[in-house]
Parts: structure tokens; sequence; C-alpha cells
């Protein structure tokens, strides 16, 4: 994601996409940044067994970086779209800095405040360019002009996307899209970001510059949920949580459930390659490979 | 890229004084041509306008290439209403075809209606050719203003004609995957006899709609997480302002219809 590389320079502005709120760590005493109550949905169509969400109780605070896994069907992105009032719960409450997404009156607010991003990149770009893409959000919620183009500058310069700015999306590759996505969320300067299964579409590469730029968000004090069926990637978060059938059953540090052999087949999932490999080596588990060797 | 042959709705990039335009004039212009065409009486109106065209088409040298992509979806049509008038009768008996008579008149005719429906669809060529996309759509929204006065969603149709911009090209590119999916098992989509080819549609289409609906509501969702609430309240970033060259182009315009017109 070149962040380190491209940064803006002598504008004092050009680090405020990164720092949209200010780095109070994981302090226990602040208010949770996203606090899901006894959060519980079942998708009205016909067919929807069981619900898709069960009583989920979980708080994510500014500048933690929670990884969301589970099989298909577990209810990872039906809890993402909790998180910004595109679906509201049947039981329970979700509120975003305090506010509830069941009040329609906050729903603006809470956009503003929690970023989504999607699987697909393609489906999300709403312009006929690189910039205009990046604008959509900062017109809608009526921005003056030169802010605006303030903001634009400042997220192509993040983004290393200078270049294309007046590109058409069918021109840009699969990790440019995904740059562009992220640029026009970013730029409007979320506390929460959510990403739901943002990787799944790039190459490995990309994916790593996408896992470096979102581990330097959370240490400038986002909060992220992060849903991902890519172990290795939840490997690297504070915490995991866990859900099968629309229930957390477990959520802790990945250490902690990457040894839990027992937990994760039950879930349906794998734990990460270096914690397979440590266990066939009886060594203490490890969550990284350079954790293993050394 | 290939993709598929169409060009509708694709942008020439270009730095020509008819790229350079206000999208508001040449949107205008563009639809004065098409009245104008249906008004023209003759062939030298009609010949005056085809050189009208055919100049800013040289100005903002667009390829014959293009040119004829954009003509091919309705090669068949304009040959269908040649040939169907060739049989009107007046004037002398050009050829008899067995019992039937090809006439003079008729063939003036066909010709007359041929051209013209070339002309309409070459003329809306020429303006998304040399209009980005982005100006085009800012162009509509901004004639369109006025409706949302009237309290009609000025903004929103504007946006509706800028997705739909935006997403022929990916639609394009998946309905080229999908093609090569059927035929990886043994389709021969566009071969033998017509119900043949119309059957062998479907398979195509029916993905394709799935795709385009899923897009549909991807977007939906994105776009309301980015605070998207319709047009109220909304920044206009860009600002379109008329230039000198804007007003000679509308006088140019003008006074060629209204030659066209006369003559």
């Amino acid at each position: 994601m070149q962040l380190e590389k491209s940064p803006l320079p002598a504008r004092p502005a050009s680090a405020r996409i990164l720092l949209s709120t200010p780095a109070t760590g994981n302090d226990p005493l602040s208010e949770p940044m996203i606090i899901f109550e006894d959060c519980s949905y079942r998708y009205p169509h016909a067919g929807a067994l069981r619900p898709a969400l069960d009583k989920v109780d979980l708080a994510i605070g500014t500048g933690e970086l929670v990884a969301v896994v589970g099989a298909n069907g577990s209810g990872k992105s039906t809890l993402a779209r909790m998180a910004n009032g595109l679906l509201l719960p049947d039981g329970g409450s979700v509120r975003v800095k305090g506010m509830s997404t069941a009040e329609p009156g906050n729903l603006d607010a809470i956009r503003e405040t929690v970023g989504m991003v999607f699987q697909n990149p393609e489906s999300q770009i709403v312009a006929n360019s690189v910039e205009d893409d990046i604008a959509f959000g900062l017109e809608n919620i009526g921005l003056p002009v030169a802010e605006i183009e303030e903001r634009i500058e400042e997220a192509l310069g993040v983004f290393g996307l200078e270049e294309l700015r007046g590109r058409e999306p069918h021109w840009l590759s699969g990790g440019q899209k995904q740059r562009t996505v992220l640029a026009g969320v970013m730029a409007l300067q979320p506390g929460l970001l959510v990403l739901d299964e943002p990787t799944s579409m790039l190459d490995p590469r990309s994916q790593r510059e996408f896992i470096d730029y979102i581990d330097s968000l959370r240490r400038d004090g986002t909060a992220i949920i992060y849903i991902t069926h890519i172990m290795r990637e939840a490997a690297t978060a504070d915490r995991v949580v866990v859900l099968s059938e629309g229930r957390v059953v477990a959520d802790a540090g990945p250490r902690e459930v990457f040894s839990d052999e027992g937990l994760l087949r039950s879930a349906g999932l794998d734990a990460p390659l270096p914690v397979r490999l440590s266990r066939a080596l009886d060594a203490p588990v490890a969550l990284t490979l350079e954790e293993l060797v050394g | 890229m290939k993709l598929a042959g169409a060009v509708i709705g694709q942008y020439f990039p270009g730095a020509s004084v008819v790229h350079l335009l206000d999208p508001r004039m040449k949107i205008l212009a563009a639809f004065a041509y098409a009245v104008a065409l249906f008004l023209v009486g003759g062939y030298p109106g009609l010949i005056l306008m085809a050189a009208a065209l055919a100049a800013a088409v040289a100005v903002a040298r667009i390829p014959a290439r293009w040119l004829l992509r954009a003509i091919k979806p309705i090669v068949f049509l304009a040959g269908f209403t040649f040939i169907f008038q060739l049989f009107l009768r007046g004037g002398e008996v050009l050829a008899s075809i067995g019992p039937l008579d090809v006439y003079e008149e008729g063939v003036r005719h066909g010709a007359f209606l041929a051209a013209r429906l070339v002309l309409l669809v070459l003329s809306s060529a020429v303006l998304t050719f040399t209009t980005a996309p982005v100006l085009l759509t800012d162009g509509f929204s901004r004639l369109l203003s006025p409706l949302g006065k009237l309290r009609l969603p000025a903004y929103e149709l504007s946006l509706m004609m800028s997705i739909a911009l935006r997403f022929i090209p990916t639609l394009l590119m998946e309905l080229d995957r999908i093609i090569k999916a059927q035929k990886a098992r043994g389709a021969e989509p566009g071969r033998g006899g017509l119900v043949r080819r119309a059957r062998s549609v479907l398979p195509v289409m029916v993905p394709l709609f799935v795709l385009s609906f899923r897009h549909a509501d991807e977007l939906a969702l994105a776009m309301e997480s980015r605070c998207y609430r319709g047009g109220r309240g909304r920044t206009v970033r860009r600002r379109l302002k008329l230039r000198a060259r804007d007003a000679v182009f509308m006088v140019i315009v003008a006074v060629t219809i209204a030659a066209a017109l006369l003559v």
C-alpha cells in the first residue's frame, strides 16, 4: 500500500487519514467504539431455519484489531452489516460511540464513523474515475469543496493513486481497485473500520500490503473488525472472535484460540500453518513461521 | 481489451476542441442535431448535416474504426429500411426483380432514411467519444437540475446514468467471460440457425442478469455505507464554466441546423 513510501511532503494534514481518532490504545476505561449487546438476527426470507446471529455480545475499543473468523454461514457478514445499521438486530442492540443503530436519526452519524469495505472491489466503485470515487462519500456528507479536494489529495497520496486519479475503474487492476475502495472509505476518516473478507480477491503481494496498512491503522488508533477466513491473517489480530452458527464460541487472543484444537474443529476451522506445524513438532504453539524457527 | 466490439458509452481520450467543449453544450447540440435530422426535408439538408458531423469527427480525430464499430449494431436495421423502401412507386423503373419493380423514388427515399438513421447513431456516438463519462454525467446532471425545483429527483437521475455508464465495461467483460465458459463446455453461441442462435442466448443472458443483480445489491450497500442519502445536502464538487469557444460552437450549430432546414 506504499504507505510509508509516499506520504505527502510537508502537508500538516497528511497524516489525518491515519490519525482519524486519537490514539488512546486499548484503554479499558474509554468507551468502546462499538458494542454488540445480546444481538440476534434472523433473515426474513423463508428457509432461515436458525438465526444468523444468536445473542452476540462483543465490544471493540479504539486501536483494537479484532479478527472475526468462522465457517461459511456462521454469521460473519451479518455481524459486519449490523455494525453500521445496514441490518438492524431483531433482539438486543448495536451501539456505535454510544449511538444505537436502531434510532434512524443516528444513522448518518454512525455511517460517518463506521467505514465498510466489502469483498468485491468491483461493485463498490460508484464513480467513473478514481478521484471521483474518492469524492463520492465526501460529497454525500456535504463537506465544503476545499476540504473535499484536500482530503482527495491526501487519500491519493496515502494509497499511491496519484498517477491513476483520472483512470476509469475498468482500467484498474484488482489491487488498484481495492486501494481505490479503501481510499474512498478512509477519506471519510472513520473511527471504526469493518472489513468483510477484503483480501479474498487480491494476489498474495497485495494481500500482504493490505495487512501492513491495516496494522498501521490500528497503531494509529482506528478500531478494526476484520472478517476473514484466512487464518494466517487472523493470527496478527489483537483478538480473535470465532463465530459458529451465529454464536460467539470464542473471544480471546490468537494464541489461545488457535491452541484449542477441539474448538477450531467444532467451528469448522483450521489452525494457521505455523500452529499446525508446531503441533506436529510437539513444539510450543507458534503463530508465525519466524516464531517457530526462532 | 476486446469488448465484444461494442463502443456504446465509450470514451476516446483526446485534447481537441471538440473534447474541451462544455459537456452541457455538446449534449444540447446532439439533441438539437437529432431533432433536426427528422425535420430535414431533402438531400441538400441531409448532406449539410453529414458534413457538419464529419467536420466534428475530423477535428476530434476519431478513427474511422471507431465510427464503424458504432454503426455495426444498426447495419441490419439500416439495410432493411433501405430494401423495404426500394419498391416504393414513383419515377422511373430502374430494375425488375421477378414480379417486383424497383423505382427511382424508392432508391432515393430508402437511401435517405438509411442515411438519417446512420447519422443519428453517429452523432450520439461522437458525443460519448469526445466527452469523458464523468463530464457527460456532470453535464446531464446540470441540465436536469431545473427538474429538482419541480421536486423531480434530478441528482438521482444523473447518478443512475453515471452508474449505468460505469458498469457497461464491467458487464461486457463479464459477458465475455461467460461466453468463454460456455464455449469451454462445448456451447457454440452465435452459430447455427436462427432458432439455435436465439436459444444459445439464454444460457449467456441468465448468468449475466444474476451477476448484474449481485453488483446492484453490493453497490447499494457500499453506497449506503458511504453516507449516500440522495441529492439532499450534497456538495457539488465540480462547477462547469462556459467559455467563449462554447458560444462559438453553439452559434455554428444553430447556423448549420437553420441552413439544413432551409435549403
